[in-house]
């Protein structure tokens, strides 16, 4: 049987998998199930707010030879499309490295290490921002760029996660870290529902 | 539903000695781009046929008979070549009706089977209504507002709220029993939430072949333009 994908979002102490089929990977002010609870929020005058971070992967099973090149992407509107003022500095920010695969290492065996960091932060108000030199994404506030807006991650310019290769028998890519953050002029309310592409190269 | 390729075209390679190794065997089983990275004479593309879909299916993977166009690509011999399939997943909104379990477009406000849709309820009635919408506008300095917009365009609130003059934002909406309202007795309703909002994944493919100075994108699906 050709592959079987499906796209994980890891939350918890230990980052368990929880497959995102048949649901809505919601950004939001707590670290669970991304349901509508505790939603993101809207700063007062002079302070930003980030969602907590969520940490999602791709996961291949059947029958292949090989799979490389895992990539993500958007449409480039996602700041505007659902207001976030990213003149001020709102925005859908994902974690980047200086070099090499932009992707989170989340399984030893596969990756090399674990360097999955539970997303923590004030439930229903904020999280920690995944660039904060203190509390930030271990694996990504230490680098120069830290991290990066998801709308400059388009179809032109996507974003390599995962490099590869994996040989066949199935596997988990190394994850992509994302946080929306808010600040005092970003719009309040629901938003149109918006996706993140993942894309792969297989043999 | 797991996010699996569908198979509208299969690939054939033919080998310089004249032999042919298609994508998918006598009894439909897939055979992935890379299992034979030899040199190949001609690399040919073909439909799906209803008896091969079945066949596929069998092996628990997707396909689709379909009348998309053979294609033939000739390799020059000596050529090096680059061959792979080409993943696209994403997972997008739909509503879920609660009472018929159909799936359903994520814009469309009622089932389009049923018909069910999101309800409110007067408690003092105790029955369902048709709401007065207002929608809730706030601004910098916390001030509220109410204006009204039409129910085809409320889930753009936002934006327009956003368009008025004063720099005011989205802050929620208000639906109220228009009897009520008259009654001089105005009260809001209650929602009932018969369509529930859930994600589909999608898994789109398609096919890179290099060699020489061409890159050649197959599709195994048909783009409709308006």
């Amino acid at each position: 049987m050709a592959e079987v994908a499906t796209i994980y979002r890891l939350y918890g102490a230990a980052g368990d998998k929880y497959s995102l089929k048949n649901k809505i990977g919601r950004f939001c002010t707590q670290d669970s199930d991304p349901g509508t609870n505790n939603p993101c929020k809207i700063p007062p005058t002079g302070q930003v707010y980030d969602s907590y971070w969520v940490t999602d992967c791709l996961g291949i099973t059947g029958d292949y030879t090989q799979v490389r090149d895992i990539y993500i992407h958007g449409d480039g509107n996602f700041a505007s499309d659902w207001g976030l003022d990213a003149a001020s500095g709102g925005g859908l920010f994902v974690g980047v490295k200086d070099a090499g695969d932009h992707g989170l290492p989340i399984d030893v065996a596969l990756h090399g290490s674990n360097q999955y960091a539970q997303a923590g932060g004030t439930p229903g108000t904020k999280g920690y921002a995944i660039d904060d030199a203190v509390s930030g994404h271990p694996y990504y506030n230490g680098e120069t760029e830290k991290i990066r807006d998801f709308d400059e991650c388009d179809a032109g310019s996507p974003l390599l996660i995962d490099s590869g290769p994996y040989a066949a028998g199935g596997f988990y890519s190394k994850a992509w870290v994302m946080a929306l953050r808010t600040v005092p002029t970003s719009t309040y309310g629901s938003k149109t529902p918006k996706s993140v592409i993942v894309t792969y190269n297989i043999f | 539903m797991t996010a699996q390729p569908i198979f509208r075209r299969f690939w054939l390679k033919v080998l310089p000695d004249g032999s042919a190794l298609p994508q998918f065997d006598v009894t439909g089983k897939d055979h992935g781009c890379g299992e034979y990275e030899g040199p190949v004479a001609q690399i040919l593309f073909y439909p799906v046929s209803p008896k091969l879909a079945g066949l596929i299916q069998s092996h628990g993977d997707k396909a689709e008979p379909s009348r998309l166009k053979p294609l033939v690509f000739d390799i020059p011999p000596g050529e090096y070549v680059t061959f792979h399939r080409v993943g696209v997943l994403r997972i997008d909104n739909i509503k879920v009706c609660g009472f018929c379990g159909a799936e359903f477009d994520f814009d469309e406000r009622e089932c389009p089977r049923c018909l069910a849709r999101l309800e409110w309820h007067c408690t003092k009635c105790d029955s369902l209504k048709e709401p007065l919408i207002d929608t809730i506008l706030v601004n910098s300095q916390k001030r509220f507002k109410k204006i009204k917009i039409v129910p085809a365009l409320q889930k753009w609130a936002w934006k327009i709220a956003e368009n008025l003059p004063g720099r005011w934002s989205f802050y929620d909406i208000q639906a109220r029993c228009p009897d009520c309202e008259i009654a001089g007795d105005p009260r809001g309703l209650r929602l009932v939430r018969c369509v529930g909002d859930s994600g589909i994944e999608r898994l789109f493919t398609h096919y890179i072949l290099q060699f020489g100075e061409e890159r050649h994108i197959i599709l195994d699906y048909k783009v409709l333009r308006s």
